[in-house]
């Protein structure tokens, strides 16, 4: 597999445009809102630097605008090109460390139940099948329900992030144990295996050295569109006002916020970060769509 | 004095347009930001309930279309002496299930509104005795003259004794368990409407009570349901799917009044909002602060002075507000003319810090509710970014209210920070010293609302005279001194008094009353 990336990687690239054009929005969104606090021209989420005075100011481009405000300005004064970025970057820390969760404990899951079968298998995929009649959206709002309840206001409010990841990436495992459960079936009987068995390499070894870069492929392709799933879950939740706090808004956030002034012609604060999210939720899955496609040799 | 305060807030009223009601059947459907917390009416005494449930429940007395008080239940009474009173009953009142109104179910309700769990304590504090005489008189004996005792009825709904017993609901819902009991969704009132389905958060139907005893408009269903939304909220008025939007979004008054079909209704609400401080804790919870700089004077004027009310009004309020100087607006009896807010400014902010040894500031929790009131979690936002450049660090909690309130309410009052606002239903500053200012004193059925814990004896004392004075001038002279002794204090910071708008559908006549009620049995569908 990785030998294969050496030899036509690039070429596969260069002749998908849109594989190009969306790689790059991704790494551009990366590192501008990572190094948000450099490239954003305000700091919303410091309320010292927010002024009330300045609030709902059209884009800089309309009548009665401020040029120190690129894209306008929300109803608390905050600027909202910077709250995009630092949003975003909240955004994209949830999606990504939401995945590793998931990936994390569907593989652990999935090559246990593949590798073992018997006792192991039934009870680790009935446990999975059953979360995954439910849909991902609701098991995160019943983890976070649950967190909510059970954790003092203040410190929910202020581990929102890590309360989400957690909330979003304990939602996602199943599809990670699943594809991993089947693949590592295929590998177990597999003559490498057997020679590993033959002789004496500890089960572990087998199952993490030999196995496992084995069927990473299927788990690159899944994680990547589940990135912009748990993106786009991560907004529905702070949506419905289970996220982020008021003060330090993400994306979905921030969307919310924006939403309740549809109708009073302050429609920049919901239509840049709508179009944002879009953007950023559309490049990952074209470039995930790519690596399938890539991985795969029967599309070839 | 009753007479004239009440006859110049009548001024405010939207009154109905129609001549005659058409007899025929009307749905109004309603919506509002946020639910009633549950259909026991004496369990949360927070408006938007109270006044939810005013049309199911009914109290011995209540503000007839003009805002004047007028018998309800009670149809008429009379002082046998200075301190005894006698209600006689209305006559062939029916509960919505049927059952005969009579005397004990009266006393049950304010046995029950007595009671641990209950929120309405204050509403009998000066009462010292009640008892049935008979059937259909009840006679209250006050500890002392009480000029307002009708004025503190007006919040003690009546519920069914054998309703009430039979299904286990002969106390309160204790609002801080967030318990789910049969009176949370269930309802047996004498009022005009009775409930035909309750969804807590999600839809609430009501219907015509057939056997109502009194005259009514031509609404016969009410169908409500909270949207928090605001921009659903609108687009529902706008679309014609619901009928009653209260409040109104501030930033869509314009599009409404624009807008087709539909008309803003506006006055003066007697709501005044304002930030606490705990000013009972040795320790503010939730702050890594050591100790409690709220027990300090200047910390509290240094917030009073940090927090830009009126930028509040101009940006958050879009000036649908007044400015406060005090914790009532100026229609309420016992307003101050004489006392003024302390001004916006940073330098005496920061400079009243530093002498209180908190020169760069400090770090607390602030709680706020984002579906109460206009604008409240906007207002706690822009809050903490006013406090931010006196050096003071806010985290802020805004959460629906079915979460704010029972965090925040007694016993525990499990908050140091917080935006809140009170109402005073009896159009008399005594009920915001009985409620909000005067020294905790819960089994007494004072302080139940002072979740700041403030506490100013002179006040206290004043307030207690005041409350079995019966003169008129000198009992406002004396409300008036305690809220200036009140407001030097600095136990709450005053920010404004909001506006009352609603968003209606052209063909529906409202009544609005400053105090937030919404009497559906006055409203008509044309």
């Amino acid at each position: 597999m990785f030998d294969r990336i050496r030899s036509d990687f690039w070429y596969e690239l260069l002749n998908s445009p849109v594989t190009i054009v969306s790689a790059i929005i991704i790494v551009l969104m990366i590192i501008g809102c990572t190094f948000a606090p450099i490239f954003a021209p305000h700091t919303p989420f410091d309320p010292a630097t927010i002024s009330i005075m300045d609030n709902n100011m059209p884009p800089a481009w309309a009548d009665g605008a401020d040029p120190r405000f690129l894209l306008g300005t929300d109803l608390q004064g905050r600027d909202v090109l910077s709250a995009m970025l630092y949003g975003g970057r909240i955004s994209l820390l949830v999606g990504i460390g939401a995945v590793a969760l998931s990936v994390v404990i569907g593989m652990a899951v999935g090559l246990l139940a593949g590798y073992f079968g018997g006792m192991a298998d039934a009870v680790l995929m009935r446990i999975a099948e059953i979360q995954f009649a439910f849909p991902p959206i609701l098991i995160a709002l019943l983890f976070n329900g649950i967190l909510k309840a059970s954790l003092p206001a203040d410190v929910f409010a202020q581990a929102a992030v890590p309360i989400m990841i957690l909330a979003i990436g304990l939602a996602g495992w199943v599809q990670f144990a699943r594809i991993v459960r089947a693949s590592t079936l295929v590998q177990r009987n597999q003559d490498y295996v057997t020679a590993c068995h033959a002789v004496g390499l500890p089960t572990l070894t087998i199952i993490l050295r030999h196995i496992t870069p084995n069927i990473l492929g299927p788990v690159l392709v899944l994680a990547m569109l589940q990135i912009a799933v748990a993106i786009v879950t991560e907004a529905t939740l702070s949506f419905l006002g289970l996220g982020t706090p008021l003060t330090e808004p993400s994306l979905g956030a921030l969307i919310q916020i924006g939403s309740q002034y549809l109708f009073s012609g302050v429609w920049w604060v919901v239509i840049f970060p709508g179009i944002m999210l879009l953007v950023m939720v559309v490049a990952f899955n074209l470039v995930a769509d790519w690596v399938r496609d890539y991985l795969n040799p029967r599309l070839r | 004095m009753l007479k004239s305060y009440l006859a110049s807030l009548s001024t405010a009223l939207v009154l109905s347009t129609a001549l005659i009601a058409p007899a025929h059947a009307e749905t109004l459907r309603m919506a509002s930001q946020g639910d009633a917390t549950s259909l026991d009416p004496h369990s949360h005494n927070e408006s938007f309930t109270n006044y939810f449930l005013a049309n199911i429940y009914e109290g011995l007395v209540a503000r007839d279309k003009t805002f004047e008080i007028a018998g309800q239940l009670a149809e008429s009474w009379e002082q046998v002496d200075a301190t005894t009173w006698r209600f006689n009953l209305r006559d062939g009142v029916t509960f919505h299930d049927g059952s005969a109104f009579a005397a004990d179910d009266v006393i049950f309700s304010m046995d029950r509104a007595l009671s641990e769990t209950s929120n309405f304590k204050h509403v009998l504090a000066s009462v010292e005795s009640y008892s049935a005489v008979d059937d259909m008189t009840v006679e209250i004996v006050t500890k002392a003259p009480n000029p307002i005792l009708l004025n503190d009825l007006l919040d003690l709904m009546i519920l069914d004794k054998q309703w009430a017993e039979a299904n286990g609901a002969a106390e309160p819902i204790n609002l801080q368990a967030e318990e789910k009991a049969f009176s949370a969704t269930n309802a047996n009132g004498t009022g005009p409407f009775s409930v035909v389905s309750r969804a807590q958060g999600e839809r609430t139907t009501l219907t015509a009570f057939e056997g109502y005893w009194g005259e009514t408009g031509n609404v016969s269903d009410v169908d409500f349901t909270p949207i928090n939304n605001a921009a659903t909220l609108v687009s529902a008025l706008l679309s014609g799917e619901v009928d009653l939007v209260m409040p109104l979004p501030l930033q869509d008054i314009a599009r409404v009044e624009a807008g087709e079909g539909v008309k803003v209704v506006s006055s003066a609400e007697a709501r005044t909002m304002y930030i606490g401080m705990d000013q009972w804790r040795d320790q503010i919870i939730e702050s890594p602060v050591e100790g409690n700089p709220f027990l300090d004077l200047r910390v509290r004027q240094a917030i009073a002075h940090a927090v830009d009310a009126q930028a509040i009004i101009d940006r958050v309020m879009q000036g649908q507000a007044t400015l406060a100087t005090q914790y009532v607006m100026d229609k309420v009896n016992g307003y101050n003319p004489d006392l003024s807010r302390l001004d916006y400014n940073v330098d005496t902010a920061k400079a009243l810090l530093a002498e209180a040894g908190y020169p760069d500031g400090f770090e607390l929790t602030m709680d706020c509710s984002t579906d109460r009131y206009v604008n409240d979690g906007q207002i706690c936002q822009a809050t903490v970014s006013l406090l931010a450049r006196v050096g003071i660090t806010v985290n802020l909690i805004a959460q629906p209210k079915a979460q704010f309130f029972p965090k925040v309410v007694a016993p525990d009052f499990g908050t140091s920070f917080f935006l809140l606002s009170w109402t005073p239903s009896t159009m008399d500053s005594l009920n915001v010293f009985q409620n909000v200012l005067g020294t905790r004193d819960l089994d007494n059925g004072v302080g139940a609302w002072n979740i700041s814990g403030c506490s100013v004896p002179e006040a206290d004392a004043l307030a207690a005279e005041a409350a079995v004075t019966m003169d008129a001038a000198a009992r406002e002279k004396m409300l008036q001194d305690a809220m200036a002794l009140m407001v030097e204090d600095v136990c709450l910071v005053p920010l404004h008094v909001q506006q009352l708008v609603w968003g209606a559908a052209e063909n529906i006549d409202v009544v609005q009353h400053p105090t937030f009620e919404f009497p559906l049995e006055y409203f008509n569908v044309n």
